[in-house]
């Protein structure tokens, strides 16, 4: 049955946790797991914590599933949650850390090599390696963005997070939204910038445009 | 705001797909005249798909079994599902994964209930409806004593037919003081005997 009980819909499998039914909560974990804990170990970096914040997660939607009432699909629901406690639990940490955040950005950030990181990165299979090491690249320059450029990217790329949910879960206004993403953009590519540029172009990885 | 900063904040709200008519159309003005930002929001495209390709990774790292064992230790203990939650969540699995069970299902007893109602039916009649074989053997009798306590007619029918939904032969019929037994003989051959009260 377990089988056949993977096929029902994130609503039915709700309603039946409600009903007591704790395989079909056993299903929605199953499920999400991955997504919840990718979603925190984006934001909070550790592992660790990480997965003791998708756990934390899915223990808040199993007490207040009865909230649930299916305006927004179960998974935003979930990712919402998620986002929140990975978010307190970074900011708990930092607590008393009086982090300044450089909002400015440095001329050399914006003027920095353009679209090789976009060549890099393409769909051809002959890159894959070089792909395996941006991977690389990409998990140690998001633990060099600061934590709040950090976790608002990840929000937004890793589920396409509108801004509209990213003020109300973040609490900032849309505007800072929209000036935050901007800056954590600019920031890692200026990271990662500096990786490719010392790449030879000429190794069948694509040639500088523009 | 720098009016350059304030075109390139423009064109990451427009990879986001956030910006107002008018917004949109000012990005993409610009972004016909100057290559350079087709050339950063391609990066920024690139970074999307990277950010999300290495978390993705990250998460499939997981281990699925610690991860729910550990979230169990974690979630309160469940009631045990009362008989009717239980019986609740069986019917809607079977109505929506095993259909052609539970028709079939009903389809079985309806028969069963349907071919018992008959041929108790037609025990009451006397067989009339039934061919009875002239001098066919007596296979088993039913003992003469003690004499059955009253019982509904239809419902020992039910019980003795629910056998044989398809018995169609009786070989005899033999009257006592206070009740008849009647021998079917059932579609594979075995004999079956009904004993059926005597009215008053």
């Amino acid at each position: 049955m377990a089988t056949e009980r993977s096929d029902l819909d994130d609503l039915t499998l709700v309603r039946r946790c409600k009903e007591g039914d704790q395989r079909a909560f056993e299903q929605l974990v199953l499920r999400y797991q991955r997504k919840v804990y990718a979603v925190a170990l984006g934001v909070v970096k550790n592992r660790e914590e990480a997965q003791d914040v998708a756990q934390d997660a899915f223990v808040k939607v199993h007490r207040y599933l009865d909230h649930f009432k299916g305006d927004s699909s179960f998974y935003t629901w979930l990712y919402r949650i998620t986002a929140n406690l990975a978010i307190d639990r970074v900011r708990s940490k930092s607590k008393g850390e009086a982090v300044e955040y450089d909002e400015t950005l440095q001329q050399e950030e914006l003027t920095g090599e353009l679209g090789v990181l976009g060549t890099r990165l393409g769909s051809n299979p002959q890159k894959a390696t070089l792909r395996r090491e941006l991977a690389g690249k990409i998990e140690e320059a998001l633990a060099q963005i600061p934590e709040k450029h950090r976790e608002i990217l990840v929000l937004r790329e890793l589920e396409g997070m509108s801004y509209e949910d990213l003020s109300k879960v973040l609490q900032i206004p849309k505007g800072t939204v929209m000036s935050r993403l901007f800056h954590a953009r600019v920031k890692m590519q200026k990271i990662l910038g500096g990786y490719l540029e010392g790449d030879d172009p000429e190794q069948g990885l694509g040639t500088k445009e523009g | 705001m720098d009016p350059r900063n304030e075109l390139l904040m423009l064109l990451s709200a427009y990879r986001d797909g956030e910006l107002t008519p008018a917004e949109k159309a000012r990005v993409e003005q610009a972004l016909a005249q100057d290559p350079s930002l087709a050339l950063r929001l391609s990066d920024w495209n690139a970074l999307s798909g990277g950010v999300q390709a290495t978390l993705q990774q990250a998460g499939d790292g997981l281990d699925d079994a610690a991860f729910l064992k550990g979230l169990q230790a974690k979630l309160p203990v469940a009631p045990s599902l009362s008989f009717g939650t239980r019986l609740s969540i069986w019917w809607s699995e079977m109505v929506q994964f095993r259909p052609l069970s539970l028709a079939s299902g009903f389809a079985a007893a309806a028969v069963l209930v349907l071919g018992g109602s008959y041929l108790g039916a037609q025990a009451l009649s006397g067989g009339g409806a039934v061919p009875v074989a002239p001098n066919a053997p007596l296979i088993a009798e039913a003992p003469k004593a003690p004499p059955p306590a009253p019982q509904p007619l239809g419902g020992g029918a039910t019980a003795v037919a629910s056998r044989t939904p398809k018995a169609s032969t009786v070989r005899e019929v033999k009257p006592h003081p206070d009740h008849d037994a009647i021998v079917f003989e059932n579609h594979a051959g075995a004999s079956v005997i009904f004993l059926r009260p005597t009215r008053k």
